[in-house]
């Protein structure tokens, strides 16, 4: 073992948790090191100052008797009420320190409420409860027609001329319409 | 502080005196909140809030450690919260540092003087390195025992108790010779 390895092994080596044969390793490098005798000397004498003085620093210290008191009142069972006013209080503690704060809070809240009971997708506007649900517009050329009537009965049609108009087709509509062209 | 008993757990909460719990306990873990926080009525009130904590969820020790380690790391949790509550507060770090290490009373140091300089350079450490110091040298742990406290790995809690030990170097005043045998000359009498 070098002076590096043992540096490194120092606090295991202080708490008894190396291995038995690295235990013997280190006892013997310390017995041999000049260096690293003196660094585990400083750093001894270092946790003794350090133990004496939080010791000497804390030795009067005591719970005081409202703190026993406090622990021994939050104890105590309580009503139903006492027990929901104490989950209730910090947030209006909360409301009544920060106004501003919990108004935007409140705000924000609202307009993400509205928001999702308002807001309709675009899709969503032909027929309620069906998806996939489009129209197509297709040009389409007709003929006009010029009927000769003899006594309230059609007896010849004559075609004039063309015109074109857009037909219409939709998709899951119905089923009864859903093949058919309507025509402007 | 090793040599304070260590308590069995509570069996069952009819069994359970929470008088004795908190004679058995209370005054140790208050001198550890202390060392943590540097202040006695914020220690206080960790403890107040640990000790409620613990009893009122005295089923969830398992035995698996020490009460009073199961105890401990409840107020090292809550110390870690208050922590990062009170990260807010700037001080004035080179202000503080030349009322630590004003020379002015070094040649009356007594024991008192050299235990409130230490405790004072203790607040002057990360909240992460102060945790090890006092794990190390307060409540006499092992590297292994402080590492499941707080939770990192055991090459971490060496790291930091090499770096904080550094720290406190820089921060106790030289002519209190820590680092030398009997340097405090207040090892005999305590």
């Amino acid at each position: 073992m070098n002076c590096e390895n043992f540096n490194d092994r120092l606090p295991e080596y202080l708490d008894e948790a190396l291995s038995a044969a690295e235990k013997a390793d280190a006892s013997e490098h310390v017995q041999k090191c000049g260096d690293c005798r003196r660094a585990l000397a400083r750093h001894e004498a270092f946790a003794k100052s350090l133990r004496l003085s939080f010791n000497r620093e804390t030795q009067g210290l005591s719970l005081r008797p409202e703190t026993r008191r406090n622990i021994f009142s939050a104890l105590e069972p309580r009503g139903v009420l006492l027990t929901a006013w104490a989950y209730i209080r910090p947030f209006i503690e909360i409301i009544w320190r920060q106004p501003a704060w919990t108004g935007a809070f409140l705000l924000c809240l609202l307009l993400l409420i509205s928001g999702s009971i308002f807001y309709r997708h675009p899709m969503k506007n032909t027929v309620k409860g069906e998806r996939n649900n489009y129209v197509i517009n297709v040009p389409l050329q007709t003929e006009i027609y010029v009927y000769r009537r003899q006594n309230n009965l059609v007896v010849d049609a004559v075609v004039t001329g063309t015109s074109i108009a857009d037909a219409s087709f939709s998709e899951n509509v119905r089923p009864s319409t859903s093949s058919r062209p309507h025509v402007n | 502080m090793a040599e304070v008993p260590r308590v069995s757990a509570p069996k069952a909460a009819d069994s359970f005196d929470a008088q004795e719990f908190i004679d058995s306990h209370g005054d140790r873990l208050l001198r550890s909140a202390y060392l943590l926080c540097g202040n006695e009525t914020e220690a206080q009130d960790l403890v107040q809030e640990t000790l409620i904590q613990a009893i009122k969820s005295q089923r969830g020790f398992r035995g698996q450690s020490a009460l009073y380690t199961w105890l401990h790391g409840i107020l090292l949790n809550l110390c870690r919260r208050h922590h990062r509550k009170q990260k807010r507060i700037v001080y004035d770090e080179e202000l503080i540092l030349k009322e630590i290490c004003a020379p002015d009373h070094a040649g009356d140091l007594d024991q008192d003087f050299c235990a409130t300089k230490i405790t004072q350079a203790m607040q002057q450490l990360s909240h992460e390195h102060r945790e090890v110091i006092i794990l190390r040298f307060y409540e006499n742990m092992k590297i292994e025992e402080i590492a499941r406290q707080t939770g990192v790995s055991k090459g971490t809690v060496k790291s930091r108790l090499h770096y904080a030990v550094r720290c406190l170097e820089q921060f106790i005043p030289k002519e209190m010779n820590l680092f030398v045998s009997g340097g405090t000359n207040h090892g005999e009498t305590s």
